[in-house]
């Protein structure tokens, strides 16, 4: 089943001579439990492409379709909710909130949507993560490998559609990088999540599924 | 179920964001808590003053309980205390009034009352008890003091009365006494219930069916009901449904609780006091929120990437202010309840109620001001609010911050720390505007206080009180709007204290003047074309009907000495001493159209006028000019057409039977002014005469600049602080937060002292902005207030003055140098690499 799915996105900065093309037509599909690495040197716009996957930006021109749901037919507010429930991010820079400690943190898109989260799976996920002597510290308290687990927990707990992870082992040394990553695609063939990694090292793409090759704003390869 | 849960998250989100912004807290907490000490102060004041305009007004009318009935029967009593509606009754029966000769000028008079009526009178023993033995007696110091007995229990005070036809003179035992009320308008003497009833046996015939008006053994009840509203038609039905007549029982309202008839210009004034206080609160809450968003933005992105909503982000940052409100609200509370109670007497001093002042506790005070407070906090904080809903999850990713809407800077300039200080200030136009109108309004109030308080000119304001060192007259002419002439020694005593080199008399007496031709005319021109525009015909019609019925009018005539006639101004006509002396001259008033034209004069100088003194005594003027008697010497009121016929006093005695004059004025020959001031005081404090004299109406001006000099000063200082305030926490705000970008420019090259002198830059950038708008469109601001407040007083001339403004400026200019110096300190400790890495 096609769970995310773009048709010529295109994403222009600026305007005349002086117009960037981020995103210059791109098509892309990717089907549920797929583990999608899209690799591309800087500049090359896959960062923006995982914006405009997440929603987080509106494209010039195309659509995303995740879930089989059009996200930029939704306003503003319902785009939001939407990204809460369906998509989980895993940043560069972690993004934890800072005033709140880990479990919060990762419950919290669950709360914001007023549900009880379910205790039983968030369990588990803090145990696969090794997170459970952590539960109390704030994230200034926890190295950078550590945040991004509890980042990854996050993601996963609200069990959305898809997780997107942009260059989730930048900040991170060797081996961190591989023990993040390998937690990655474990809990996501464990918790049955597709996930769209972006990242420049060819070496950790090769974890993927399929890598997808993308540069100056088209794919190049991959995209089936 | 779903909104309380998540209400949930986002209340743990909002605590634990307000314990991460420590300064902004404390910042906030003080604005919001200076915020409510205004609004504190305002309705404390009001309050206050409404209270105490109610207490005094029961003074005067006796009695503090809502209603009551004067003069009725035991059985006409006995119906109407059973009404449900009342609340609390008692009563008291009327004896007689004294007839002692110490009470001539003092109303005395003479009952039995229950506890409870004598309480609420405020007639109740202080020292000793209510009668109980058959000949005790309780009554006022000002009694016992009139009647020359010490205020010991156990004393014999004899009481003269009248009662039914037989003259009483009995001596009663002092067996209580309380201190008496100098502004009740009579004194009270309680006897005990079986001697007032043998005396007056209680008759049961209603006041209004017998025919000879007896009120001994007549009963008068005191009502209170459950509330003070209504109390006329509440009283009118109790009268009905006990199957009275109203209009036959003397049924009252009490009239202190009318409710304060506020006229328009009070209203205005409160409205804009009001809205003053939300303007200043609004513009320092409104920026510390304001600079608090924006510098959050990365935070608040990252909240809305994870899901956060809008409407989530936006009640983020009002509960955070409320929580703030719930520790500065009560702060506030309590420290503007103690200004209004210190301010309270200070504002009372100029009106007739200085020294009753009584604070009130009244818990709706503390109500509004925690509204209007709570208020406020909430439309400052809605803009930030809205901005932080509105803000994209890009703001968390970007790694650069984008600041601004400019695309493109026109300009080469030579680039110096001066010119990038003006650019980073005017980054945030908003903020820059909060602060410099902050700032300014602090100025400009201080401005308009200092040029309303030196612009009284105590000459014209002596002008209109005093034309004479020192002025006599009757006290109650004064108090009490009563046409009380002086006593007849008066005139003579003043005259023979030594130091005294000039008396002069004014004698008055009220006519009614049959117009001449001519005059009738000048009549009927005014009143088709003034007296209704100016008076409103619901007031005007008794001087209407007089003159289309009688063609006369109401008058005044005059009798004046030679001390009086030099400060006559005399408009058209001559001024001439010795003419005027002849007896044949009369000077008349006219029209008065704003006190200074004479377009509608009664009498032209020429006419011949006849004064008609009743018995066939008439006699026939020339009108010698156009004068209007001095204020400090008239008579303090009159009708709308009433001229006043001012003749020489010798003229006036020989054809007027009241002797007495009604001021008594002197002049004292240099250097013995305090002597004659300490003659005349002894004289009036012996006797019903008060004096007014020069020394005492500047005296009484300066309380009246110093009072406003205090309140004006409390509120520019409150003011002042919550702009400095602001100028500080924008400041110290916009270097801590750019931390950053100070580090990045250091580290291609800019050195401290570069970088210093770049935020001091800053800080005057601020200052000076603010400095400039006052000095331009706040000194404009300052005439429009100045000229609201003071216009209309008479003895207030508006002169122009930078004075204020120029003092506070090194002030300004001092904390803008001292601010952004010692902020930098602060920050300059950590290595530029350190700051560099920052991500928050």
């Amino acid at each position: 089943m096609t769970i995310l799915e773009t048709k010529d996105l295109k994403k222009i900065y600026g305007s005349g001579e002086t117009a960037v093309h981020a995103l210059d037509g791109v098509d892309l599909q990717v089907q549920n439990g797929e583990f999608i690495a899209i690799v591309g040197t800087s500049g090359s716009g896959k960062s923006t492409l995982l914006h405009m996957l997440g929603g987080l930006d509106r494209p010039t021109t195309g659509s995303v379709s995740v879930d089989g749901k059009e996200i930029f037919s939704l306003k503003d507010e319902e785009l939001t909710i939407f990204r809460r429930r369906k998509i989980g991010f895993v940043f560069q820079n972690y993004n934890l909130v800072p005033v709140l400690n880990v479990y919060e943190n990762i419950v919290l898109p669950i709360q914001l949507d007023g549900k009880e989260p379910d205790a039983e799976y968030v369990d588990k996920i803090i145990k696969t993560l090794g997170l459970e002597t952590k539960l109390q510290n704030l994230p200034n308290n926890l190295s950078g490998g550590q945040q991004q687990r509890v980042a990854i927990a996050r993601a996963l707990a609200s069990k959305p559609a898809i997780i997107l992870a942009d260059e989730p082992t930048g900040n991170l040394d060797s081996k961190t990088s591989q023990d993040v990553l390998g937690l990655l695609k474990v809990t996501g063939e464990k918790f049955s999540q597709t996930i769209v990694m972006i990242t420049h090292n060819e070496e950790l793409a090769q974890l993927a599924d399929r890598i997808i090759r993308i540069e100056d704003g088209k794919i190049v390869g991959g995209a089936k | 179920m779903i909104r309380v849960k998540n209400k949930k998250a986002i209340g743990n989100i909002s605590r634990k964001s307000l314990r991460a912004n420590r300064t902004r807290n404390i910042v906030a907490i003080c604005a919001i808590a200076l915020t409510s000490v205004l609004f504190t102060s305002l309705f404390t004041i009001g309050g206050s003053m409404l209270k105490t305009v109610e207490r005094s007004t029961c003074r005067q009318v006796g009695t503090e309980a809502h209603a009551g009935y004067k003069f009725i029967t035991q059985e006409q009593y006995d119906k109407i205390s059973t009404h449900p509606s009342i609340s609390d009754i008692s009563y008291d029966i009327f004896l007689s009034s004294a007839d002692n000769p110490e009470f001539s000028k003092q109303a005395t008079e003479i009952r039995y009352s229950e506890d409870k009526d004598a309480k609420w009178s405020f007639c109740y023993p202080e020292t000793g008890t209510m009668p109980k033995e058959y000949n005790d007696l309780a009554t006022s110091t000002i009694v016992l003091d009139a009647l020359g007995i010490p205020h010991e229990l156990g004393q014999e005070v004899p009481l003269d009365f009248t009662v039914r036809g037989k003259t009483y003179h009995e001596t009663f035992k002092l067996c209580g006494f309380w201190e008496g009320d100098p502004i009740a308008m009579a004194q009270e003497v309680w006897l005990s219930k079986d001697y007032v009833l043998d005396t007056a046996p209680m008759s049961n015939i209603p006041l209004y069916e017998s025919s000879e008006y007896d009120y001994s053994g007549m009963i008068s009840c005191s009502i209170w009901f459950s509330n003070s509203f209504n109390i006329e038609n509440k009283i009118t039905k109790i009268t009905t449904d006990s199957g009275y007549d109203p209009s036959l029982l003397n049924q009252g309202v009490n009239w202190a609780y009318g409710g304060a008839e506020v006229d328009s210009t009070t209203v205005v004034l409160i409205v804009m006091v009001l809205l003053l206080i939300v303007a200043s609160g609004y513009l320092i809450i409104y920026n510390v929120f304001y600079i608090s968003v924006t510098k959050d933005t990365r935070y608040y992105g990252l909240l809305k990437t994870i899901g956060t909503t809008g409407k989530q982000l936006r009640s983020i940052v009002r509960r955070q202010a409320l929580l703030l409100s719930c520790v500065g609200i009560p702060i506030g509370l309590l420290i503007g309840y103690g200004i209004g109670t210190l301010l309270l007497p200070v504002i009372l001093s100029n009106t007739y109620y200085s020294g009753q002042g009584i604070v009130s506790m009244n818990g709706l005070i503390f109500a509004l001001s925690a509204l209007f407070s709570f208020a406020t906090v909430f439309i400052s904080c809605s803009k930030p609010a809205k901005l932080a809903s509105r803000t994209s999850p890009m703001e968390a990713l970007r790694y650069f911050e984008e600041s601004g809407k400019k695309r493109k800077r026109r300009g080469s300039k030579r680039i110096t720390t001066f010119s990038m200080a003006m650019q980073n200030v005017c980054r945030s136009r908003r903020k820059l505007v909060a602060v410099v109108l902050s700032l300014s309004l602090s100025l400009i109030l201080v401005s308009s206080v200092y040029t309303i308080v030196t612009g009284f000119d105590m000459d014209k304001y002596l002008e209109d009180k005093v034309i004479s060192d020192f002025s006599v007259c009757n006290s109650k002419l004064i108090t009490q709007y009563e046409l009380e002439y002086t006593d007849a020694d008066t005139l003579n005593t003043i005259s023979a204290i030594e130091g005294v080199s000039e008396v002069g008399a004014v004698y008055m007496s009220e006519n009614s003047h049959l117009l001449s031709d001519s005059a009738a005319a000048n009549v009927q021109k005014i009143i088709d074309e003034r007296l209704n525009k100016d008076y409103g015909s619901k007031y005007t019609s008794d001087c209407v009907s007089k003159f289309t019925d009688e063609k006369s009018c109401y008058a005044h005539v005059y009798g004046i000495d030679k001390l009086v006639f030099d400060k006559l101004e005399v408009l058209g006509g001559e001024a001439d001493y010795d003419k005027f002396e002849s007896g044949s001259y009369v000077y008349i008033s006219s029209y008065v159209d704003n006190g200074d034209s004479y377009d509608y004069p009664y009498y032209k100088p020429g006419d011949k006028v006849t004064l008609d003194y009743g018995n066939g005594d008439t006699k026939e003027y020339t009108v010698l000019g156009i004068a209007f008697m001095p204020n400090p010497a008239n008579c303090m009121h009159g009708h709308y057409i009433d001229p006043e016929f001012i003749l020489p006093s010798t003229e006036y005695l020989a054809h007027n039977t009241v002797k007495t004059p009604l001021h008594v004025l002197c002049n004292a020959q240099a250097g013995k002014e305090a002597e004659v001031a300490k003659a005349v005081e002894a004289y009036c404090d012996g006797s019903q005469m008060s004096c007014v004299s020069k020394d005492s109406a500047a005296a009484e001006f300066h309380s009246m600049q110093s009072m406003i000099v205090i309140v004006g000063g409390v509120l520019s200082a409150i003011l002042g602080l919550i702009g400095i305030l602001n100028f500080m926490n924008s400041i110290l705000t916009s270097i801590i937060s750019r931390r950053r970008e100070l580090a990045m420019l250091q580290s291609v090259g800019m050195t401290l002292k570069q970088l210093r002198r770049m935020l001091i830059g800053e800080g005057f950038t601020y200052a000076f902005t603010a400095l400039l708008a006052s000095f331009t469109a706040g000194n404009v601001i300052v005439y429009l207030i100045v000229k609201l407040f003071a216009g209309q007083i008479w003895f207030f001339s508006y002169h122009f003055t930078l004075l204020p403004m120029l003092i506070c400026l090194p002030a300004m200019l001092l904390l803008s140098y001292l601010l952004p110096a010692l902020a930098y300190r602060s920050i300059g400790r950590e290595s530029i690499v350190e700051r560099l890495r920052e991500a928050e």
